[in-house]
């Protein structure tokens, strides 16, 4: 059964719209009779029959849209080409030297291709041949006018040669590249122009210059990169959404939804976020903020940027601390947990090493201000009264998928578990001895800076989703760059997180700061192996320090108030 | 060689008042209320003071550069009493007189030349543009406002204005020529006041007239006598009629003199001929207005006693306002620049801020 | 839904908003029964009438006149630019007044508008046809510039474009005007401007383009994947206002970035989102930025086209320069 597909039409085009039939199924059609009226973007055109014989099917209705090469007419069995015998055979005799390059559906030998008559256009159409077929013809001796879009020209001969196959009538259009004479017989080995390798087709509707490639092939969009797109743009969570679409995908409509109720909203701003999960895997390079020439002085000295104390802007790893670590004169970070509670200044680290050369450096003491000085007096007075006592807990945190808010973790786990013991989210007064379980959560948030310590609180927690939680907690840090904080932003905490393993230190004392009676400290993240049911797997374990005062709770309550932490911060949502 | 002629063309000057406030020929009916000629009279009048005081005010070091219309006043208070409020106004900066008359107030044009874009925020004619800097940008603007107004069907007229040199830009022909292709409703007029800064207009151009530069456009082409207020007054009121109807534009040139530098940072004695400028201001339009209506028994030393002081009050008012209007504050510079700020701009907003106004 | 090339998206977008909007206007040399010289405006005016697709005089500063004065009365216009090339002398109505209306007038006059333009190089055209010059654009307050890179692109930001009530700079990569197509449903549904798209996901190496040079940076992707290289592929989409929260993020992940653009090296949006990469993110890079673009020369007569422009082996050897910074 032959078939005919879809020829390109003339002008590039990928495809043509069947405008009407000319045919039916079952008429026997002869070479050339018109079949179809198929209509372009330009055109419409009539396509003839290349066979004589009986067409079996029509693959198409009017109206529908075909691509170029797509199945158009079958033809019965004994369907013939007028030219069916000296199509190819001819072809393949005519260029020996050519036959390896060429295929059989790209037949080249000493077929004369229509060049690019010099307007970079993609097609021309045929005026008038000037030879017949059968003339034998000299080099550059004119053989066909030819119409382009801006210039009627005349096509000379590139070989001497007989003309044995006109690949078009006046009135064709012939694509630049496509066949418009075959030459044979006594030819001269002259090589035809050939499509230049690599270049593709030229196919292009409408310019009149250049060419643009035409692909018919059909991509899917990546919807996904579209709806995340456009959540963070409209700050949408997409945790917080749920799909309507295809398999309950998240659609932009959803997402435009979400956003105008405010459900899921807020997302937070991303850098922070990263900062504070960046203890996570520390054989990742990227756990440690350092600039390039820092890296390569760590290479350099071979010094392993997790030995290293960070002390630069945003929690960097400066070549101070670089060096520092290559002289082994700094401490592991580990070794000075409650530091980042009480402020993270190097100055204030004991030189407890003992091996260090004397200072010569005239050193004249400072006061002590503000904030630093509040913090002061402050943990003094927690420690002529809080009887503190420290528990100290690993929990699991796998199960967290990646993009955790970790700090929106710890002020929801503290308000779970305040729910669970309240009292440990307590104020007591020892003169009085009277004690206040709170019926809110106030979280205080220590936070270090240049300053010193700052205790934000996150006031009501309880009542808020871990997104609002995010959003306050970025409110009052930027508060605190822009030294805006204000007294109520930081006053009646009912408990107290510490969250210093987001610089260094596994576990810590945390210091209570009454009248509360308790402060959680959270350390930095480690992964650890770990034996289960499916065997050693990577556990990411995350320290926890309790620190209570046990003037005000029992040691079960505060072991049970941890427990209630562990048992929130291990579900993966 | 024979030859035909396919097309020919004649450029009509239109003038009513000479030099001496005499008729030249039968004047139009508005011409012949003394009311409107008063008042015509005292916009002029206020333009001239309001100019003086912007002066002031730029060497005082209270306000920037501004450019004056000394001796052009007829034109801008022409066209500007025949336009409605629901007709648009596309100025250039020598527009003052049209802006005013068209109800942009003294304090917002004070506020523009002061540096403070709340001047170009006006709050009567609403769809007016901001003054037009770059030279003959406003001409395409014309015929793009004319152009929404004709698919919206609505009959209302657009007047812009250029200087003779904006014509040599090319958006002057694309404007004009776009107009009349379209048969946008636009009123075009050229303040020919002899001078483009310190170009005059014989090394500007070789067309006898700038009115001609129509024919071009297929779009007709007057040329009037920018001083005298009537015949301003009379063009301006036929080709905004013209305009509001479908009739398509016009092109009006109207010859004037500038007596005053370019701007206030300009000195015209470097370049031009005081023999010249003194017989323009023979010729200029206030004076020949006045003896028209002294004429017609219609002005006296008390109504100009009168006019003199009321105008100075509204122009200290004026003066009082600018000076107590609220200093732009730094997020100004972000808050209009797109519907909402993007995001990477944000940053710099809150810098802004924080610096303070300086 | 219909398979789609990039063009048609661009059509049947501006089809849909005329039909949605009756503020909505289009005009442009050839826009009208010609249907523009690629075809982007084809069978519009048949549809809308000759009052909504508008062919105009032949000046381009003309063309974006009319559209600022038409915007300021509320309309919507969509003005085509036949070639990038020839968008100059609508520069000074683009940048003196569309840009600034809306700051100058304290938001009472504002600017909808969308200037389409075909641009980029790779079909073989004459002179000033194939530069890539958004740059231009792009530093300019008061404008976007938006470059679709596939067909669902090209139809959902060209409908957020004509609805943005600020003027949009629209660039369509001609040279990828057909060469895929996307089932896309003509419902109307507009793309985020102000956002990139993260085509690809991975963790080694964040590849950065936009427009054309978004087929090449996912082929080599691909390549980079079987070399065991996980890129991640970013479209930027809008490259004025440029969303660096998402390149930053990418980059903070993968510490190492690459910016591939069709655009002459020097003073464009690559070097600005290198210089932002450079400014938020150097703590977490591992290694130099790495930028393929055009070379810093007059865009050449196509013979020399494809040399100039960047090629999948380009980027494969900028990345693995940049890989090898352990």
């Amino acid at each position: 059964m032959k078939q005919f597909n879809l020829p390109d039409l003339g002008e590039g085009l990928p495809d043509a719209e069947i405008v009407r039939w000319l045919v039916k199924e079952g008429d026997t059609v002869t070479v050339d009779q018109p079949m179809v009226e198929m209509e372009t973007a330009k055109a419409v055109v009539e396509v003839p029959s290349p066979y004589a014989g009986r067409i079996a099917k029509l693959h198409g209705q009017e109206g529908d849209v075909i691509n170029t090469g797509d199945l158009l007419v079958s033809f019965g069995d004994g369907a013939v080409a007028e030219d069916d015998a000296s199509d190819e055979a001819p072809a393949e005799q005519s260029a020996p030297e050519q036959s390896s390059e060429a295929s059989s559906d790209d037949v080249v030998g000493d077929t004369f291709l229509l060049p690019d008559l010099g307007e970079g256009l993609p097609d021309a159409e045929i005026v008038r041949w000037l030879v017949k077929e059968g003339d034998t013809v000299t080099v550059d001796q004119p053989i066909v006018e030819m119409e382009t879009a801006k210039a009627v020209v005349e096509v000379p001969s590139p070989f001497a040669a007989k003309v044995t196959k006109f690949y078009g009538q006046p009135g064709d259009v012939i694509n630049t590249g496509d066949p418009l004479i075959e030459f044979g017989g006594s030819g001269s080995n002259k090589a035809a122009p050939k499509k230049e390798a690599g270049e593709e087709k030229r196919a292009d509707s409408g310019t009149v210059v250049g060419a643009v490639e035409v692909g018919n092939n059909v991509v899917a969009e990546t919807t996904n990169s579209v709806v995340k797109a456009l959540a963070r743009k409209l700050k949408v969570d997409l945790t917080q959404v749920t799909g309507t679409g295809k398999d309950g995908a998240i659609t932009q409509k959803d997402v435009r939804e979400a956003a105008k109720n405010g459900t899921g909203s807020a997302k937070a701003e991303a850098a922070p976020v990263a900062q504070q999960e960046s203890g996570f895997d520390t054989s990742n390079p990227l756990a440690y903020k350092a600039s390039p020439a820092v890296r390569a002085l760590a290479r350099k000295l071979g010094v392993d940027l997790g030995n290293c104390q960070a002390s630069g802007r945003k929690g960097s790893i400066t070549r101070d601390d670089v060096e520092n670590a290559s002289k082994g004169a700094s401490a592991p970070a580990a070794s000075q947990p409650a530091q980042s509670k009480a402020s993270s200044s190097t100055s204030s680290t004991p030189s407890s090493t003992g091996g260090l050369p004397t200072i010569n450096v005239e050193v004249k003491p400072e006061t002590v201000r503000g904030v630093r000085r509040a913090m002061a007096m402050g943990m003094a007075h927690s420690h002529s009264t809080v009887v503190p006592t420290t528990l100290v807990e690993d929990v699991d945190i796998s199960a967290w998928p990646k993009g955790t808010d970790s700090l929106a973790r710890y002020v929801r786990a503290l308000v779970t578990a305040a729910k669970a013991v309240p009292a440990v989210n307590a104020w007591f007064d020892g003169e009085k001895f009277e004690r206040l379980l709170h019926p809110n959560v106030n979280v205080g948030i220590a936070v270090d800076s240049g300053d010193g310590l700052y205790v934000p609180v996150v006031h009501n927690a309880d009542r808020m989703s871990m997104t609002d939680v995010r959003g306050r907690v970025q409110e009052l840090r930027q508060k605190i760059e822009t030294k805006s904080l204000k007294q109520d932003d930081q006053q009646n905490a009912t408990i107290t997180l510490s969250n210093f393993g987001s610089i260094a230190g596994r576990y810590g004392t945390p210091v209570v700061s009454p009248p509360q009676v308790a402060i959680l400290g959270t350390g930095r993240f480690r992964n650890e192996l770990k034996l289960t049911d499916k065997g050693i797997t990577n556990a990411k374990m995350l320290p926890l320090s309790l620190t209570f005062d046990h003037r005000a709770c029992t040691g079960g309550e505060a072991a049970r108030f941890l427990a209630a932490v562990m048992e929130d911060l291990q579900k993966a949502q | 060689m024979t030859t035909t002629t396919v097309a020919s063309f004649e450029i009509k000057y239109h003038q009513y008042l000479d030099a001496n406030g005499k008729p030249t020929k039968d004047i139009p009916e508005f011409a012949k209320d003394m009311n409107i000629m008063r008042e015509l009279y005292r916009d002029m009048y206020k333009l001239r003071v309001f100019d003086a005081k912007a002066y002031a005010l730029q060497r005082t070091g209270k306000m920037g550069t501004y450019p004056a219309s000394l001796g052009q006043e007829a034109i801008g208070i022409g066209y500007g009493d025949v336009m409605t409020q629901e007709d648009v106004l596309i100025p250039y900066y020598r527009s003052t007189g049209g802006l005013l008359k068209h109800g942009v107030t003294m304090e917002e044009i004070l506020l523009y030349w002061g540096g403070d874009e709340a001047g170009s925020n006006y709050s009567v004619a609403k769809e007016d543009f901001p003054i037009c800097v770059p030279i003959a940008n406003q001409i395409i603007h014309a015929s793009g406002v004319a152009k929404a107004i004709q698919m919206r069907k609505q009959k209302r007229a657009v007047v812009t204005e250029i200087g003779e040199g904006g014509t040599s830009e090319g958006d002057f022909y694309e404007g004009i020529n776009v107009a009349g292709v379209w048969n946008l409703g636009v009123v075009f007029f050229i303040n020919n006041n002899q001078w483009a800064i310190s170009v005059p207009t014989d090394i500007q151009t070789a067309c006898e007239t700038y009115a001609q530069k129509a024919i071009a456009a297929g779009v007709e082409g007057i040329q009037v006598d920018g001083n005298d207020i009537v015949a301003v007054r009379e063009v301006s009121n036929y080709a905004l009629e013209k305009a509001r109807n479908g009739g398509g534009p016009t092109v009006i040139e109207a010859i004037t003199y500038r007596l005053c530098d370019h701007t206030t940072a300009d000195d015209a004695s470097r370049y031009d001929d005081p023999k010249v400028k003194e017989e323009a201001w023979d010729n200029e339009p206030m004076i020949r207005l006045r003896k028209y209506l002294e004429d017609n028994k219609a002005w006296s030393d008390k109504d100009e006693e009168e006019m003199k002081e009321k105008t100075a009050k509204e122009v200290d008012a004026a003066v009082k306002a600018y000076e107590a209007a609220p200093k732009p504050t730094p997020e100004m510079m972000f808050d209009n620049l797109y519907a909402e700020l993007p995001e990477i701009t944000k940053p710099q907003r809150e810098a802004a801020i924080k610096r303070g106004a300086k | 839904m219909a398979a789609i090339t990039l063009i048609e998206a661009v059509n049947a977008a501006m089809a849909y908003e005329l039909d949605n909007d009756p503020d909505v206007v289009l005009f442009g040399e050839d826009v009208g029964k010609n249907g523009g010289v690629f075809r982007a405006t084809d069978g519009l005016q048949k549809k809308f009438g000759k009052e909504r697709v508008i062919d105009t005089p032949l000046a381009e500063s003309m063309i974006a006149g009319l559209a600022v004065g038409m915007a300021a009365q509320g309309m919507k216009p969509i003005a085509e630019m036949q070639f990038m090339g020839f968008i100059f002398p609508a520069v000074d109505q683009i940048f003196c007044h569309a840009a600034r209306l809306r700051h100058r007038t304290r938001g009472r006059i504002t600017q909808p508008m969308v200037i389409r333009a075909p641009y980029g190089g790779g079909i073989h055209a004459p002179e000033h046809h194939s530069e890539s010059t958004e740059a231009l654009f792009s530093h300019i307050p008061g404008l976007k510039v938006v470059i679709p890179s596939n067909p669902s692109r090209a139809y959902g930001l060209m409908l957020a474009a004509i609805r943005d009530p600020d003027p949009v700079i629209f660039l369509e990569p001609k040279r990828v005007y057909r060469i895929v197509k996307h089932e896309v449903e003509d419902n109307g549904e507009e793309y985020p401007l102000e956002a990139c798209f993260v085509d690809r996901e991975g963790s080694d190496i964040t590849l950065i383009s936009w427009g054309a040079m978004m087929h090449e940076t996912l082929q080599a992707a691909e390549k980079l994947a079987a070399e065991g290289i996980d890129a991640e592929v970013i479209d930027v989409a809008t490259v004025s206002p440029i969303d660096m929260d998402t390149i930053l993020e990418s980059v903070e992940k993968t510490g190492r970035a690459c910016i591939i653009q069709e655009a002459p090296k020097s003073g464009s949006v690559g070097s600005e989102i290198a210089a932002e990469i450079a400014e938020k993110g150097i703590l977490n890079l591992l290694a130099p930025i790495g930028r393929v673009s055009g070379y810093d020369t007059v865009m050449p007569y196509y013979r020399l086209e494809k040399q100039y422009m960047p090629t999948v082996d380009r980027i494969l050897d900028e990345v693995r320069t940049i890989m090898e910074y352990k």
